[in-house]
């Protein structure tokens, strides 16, 4: 008697355990929107990779409602608005709600994928939360998407000289790309992530700027042409970034996701690679290490400027002087320490 | 001396071994040039003229789609011994290539149920089955593409010699691959190495074939691309005029498979209530007028697409997909309020 109802009591307790372990929730769920920024829309990359996320934010109480947006700016009003508790923007957009994470793409300030990776690595660690937030605002992860090439039309402009007077598809809400652009003597003519590839295809501009991922399906060779070059400088290190609205997330919310997307980083990288080994070998335009010295001086006085006027986070470029330093520690930058 | 008896064996031996062999060679040669290659050849015939015309009148998709998971190793080894026959290759491969869409398009309900239900494992696990199955539909289409690019060039460019109907069918298939692949690539996540640029070079494709002919698949194909591509839409154009266009033809023809294309691009831009209307309207027509009898396969493969639309919108609000008759109807329509009754005040 007293063993049948010990195997009772076992048998129930293998119950109770089970349904604890089977992965059904049983906590109240709370409901939020994600609003999700994809140039393709419902069935584009960056829609699908997130989609991917909704079981493991099941698992934390949230149970997000994916939205999609083919346009980036109005994904963001309507974020900042209320609409959306959480939104997926690129690093620039995302720039007004976290200044120090918005920094990330400034120019120049990332040289290669060795230098992103150890930056992205440093963010994720629990120490930095308190970067990742901002007002009422916190960045959830950050997801790289590669480096901005310039794309030329007529490879004869094959130094920053010979950029003054060509026409430049500049982003137009990207202060940053408009003081380069003007910077080096350009001109600016105002385009969007929708149409700068129609731009630069016929003819209207010299000069494009865009990650490797938008080279094949944007079909950025026809612009290219017989004449035209891919400068092989990383000009910023593209990303994406999941911010959510702190007030609408459970404590612990956004180190769960900033962890989560540490996850995905090899997939992104994966992907970027891909894209890059795409470009035909004979487009690419190799700078000389002298000119490369020279860009990098270059761009660093516009990133200064830039962080005096209040447009990049101080805090930011220092944190990426210090990767490159780690990096190449003779860097003339590395003891004068401006940044 | 010694020497030379040796070398005179060894030469005695290499001789008859190369006698031995010239005939085994020549007799493999001979079975492929006269056994095989024939057959190769009828068998390429038979289904250009007989298989493909017979399957595209009737309506069991199951069946095609068995047929090609099944026939594809058979048909396609006689390119081995004969001309590569890539036109049939475009239709196994498109074919066989909606057996794993269908099977991917299951596990996403299951994903959408475990949601429901507050089951993250086993909507986790659903998930990577779903994109197991895209992975291998991507495969098979883009395999298709390549056949079509293998036989007539890459799209895009200058239009190949579409003499035919029949190759202008295939020039069709073979495009309509190329963006399933693509389409089914990006969803799961994955790189297989389905180029980009397909959307694109399919865009320009559809314009090698005459719109009306083919009940305005070839201008729904490019608005669809027009619609989903950012930046694609040229000057003056209205993607959804065109769409709703196209819409008009394929009904026209009782060939409907410009829905399909409609309602994906409207999904994609989050047009929901459009895709209602566009299933509502697919399944109204379906019912008032049979499909045309040589293309019955067609206008099932678009009504049966529009279902897997309408069974993921009826299950993410209700936990199950479209009820049996039910397509083209939703969990929220409004009850009809005109329903003749009774006055039962007296009686009771």
């Amino acid at each position: 008697m007293k063993l049948l109802k010990n195997i009772k009591a076992l048998s129930v307790a293998a119950v109770v355990s089970a349904s604890a372990t089977s992965g059904a929730v049983q906590a109240e769920m709370m409901d939020r929107t994600f609003c999700v920024w994809d140039p393709i829309g419902a069935n584009g990359p960056l829609f699908n990779v997130m989609k991917s996320a909704k079981p493991s934010a099941m698992k934390w109480g949230i149970n997000l409602e994916l939205v999609a947006y083919t346009d980036e700016k109005i994904a963001a009003e309507d974020f900042k608005a209320g609409q959306c508790d959480s939104v997926l923007l690129t690093g620039t957009r995302a720039r007004e709600f976290n200044k120090f994470t918005g920094s990330l793409e400034a120019i120049g300030a990332i040289p290669s994928t060795e230098e992103m990776r150890l930056v992205l690595q440093t963010l994720t660690q629990p120490k930095a939360a308190k970067l990742m937030k901002s007002g009422e605002y916190e960045v959830a992860g950050i997801l790289p998407a590669g480096a901005i090439y310039l794309y030329t039309r007529d490879r004869t402009i094959d130094t920053v000289e010979e950029l003054q007077g060509k026409k430049v598809a500049t982003l137009d809400y990207d202060q940053a790309s408009m003081t380069m652009v003007r910077h080096v003597g350009a001109s600016v003519v105002g385009a969007s992530t929708a149409n700068f590839a129609g731009k630069f295809n016929n003819g209207s501009v010299d000069v494009a700027y865009a990650p490797a991922v938008a080279y094949t399906p944007l079909e950025l060779y026809k612009g290219l042409g017989e004449n035209g070059g891919v400068f092989q400088f990383s000009l910023a290190q593209m990303n994406f970034q999941i911010i959510a609205r702190i007030d609408r997330f459970p404590e612990g919310y956004g180190q769960k996701v900033r962890d989560y997307s540490a996850t995905r980083f090899e997939e992104a990288y994966k992907l970027v690679e891909a894209a890059e080994a795409e470009i035909k070998p004979e487009y690419w335009m190799k700078p000389t290490a002298e000119q490369l010295d020279g860009y990098a001086k270059m761009l660093q006085e516009v990133r200064i400027s830039l962080r005096d006027e209040g447009v990049y986070d101080a805090k930011a470029l220092r944190l990426m002087r210090k990767v490159r330093c780690k990096k190449n520690p003779t860097n003339s930058e590395c003891a004068e320490k401006r940044e | 001396m010694k020497n030379f008896g040796v070398i005179k064996s060894l030469l005695k031996n290499s001789l008859l071994l190369a006698a031995v062999s010239i005939p085994l060679v020549g007799c493999q040669t001979f079975k492929d040039k006269v056994v095989y290659a024939p057959a190769g050849d009828v068998m390429q015939n038979l289904a250009k003229e007989h298989t493909v015309p017979y399957m595209l009148g009737t309506e069991d998709l199951a069946v095609s789609c068995a047929m090609s998971e099944a026939m594809s190793p058979l048909l396609m080894a006689f390119g081995r011994v004969t001309s590569n026959p890539d036109q049939l290759g475009v239709m196994m491969g498109l074919s066989a290539g909606a057996c794993e869409e269908q099977r991917a398009w299951d596990n996403e309900l299951r994903y959408l149920r475990a949601m429901r239900d507050l089951r993250p494992d086993e909507a986790e696990d659903a998930l990577i089955t779903q994109k197991r199955h895209l992975i291998n539909a991507s495969k098979r289409q883009f395999a298709a593409y390549n056949h079509l690019v293998n036989y007539y060039g890459e799209p895009g460019g200058e239009c190949p010699d579409l003499d035919d109907e029949f190759d202008q069918f295939i020039w069709i298939a073979g495009m309509l691959a190329g963006l399933q692949a693509l389409n089914n690539e990006i969803q799961s996540t994955s790189s297989i190495g389905v180029p980009k640029n397909i959307a694109s070079k399919v865009e320009r494709g559809t314009s090698c074939l005459n719109d009306d002919q083919w009940w305005g698949v070839p201008m729904a194909m490019k608005a669809a691309v027009w619609a989903m591509l950012p930046g694609a839409l040229p000057q003056g154009e209205n993607a959804w005029e065109r769409l709703e266009t196209a819409q008009a033809k394929g009904e026209e023809a009782r060939v409907r498979l410009p829905n399909v294309m409609y309602a994906m691009a409207a999904f994609t831009n989050g047009k929901d209530d459009l895709v209602k209307d566009i299933i509502r309207r697919h399944a109204d027509q379906v019912k008032k007028h049979p499909a045309d009898p040589e293309y019955i396969l067609i206008d099932t493969t678009a009504t049966l697409q529009l279902q897997a639309l309408s069974d993921r919108l009826w299950t993410e609000n209700t936990g199950h997909r479209t009820p049996l008759g039910g397509l083209g109807t939703f969990w929220d329509d409004k009850k009809d309020s005109n329903v003749e009754v009774m006055e039962l005040d007296d009686l009771l």
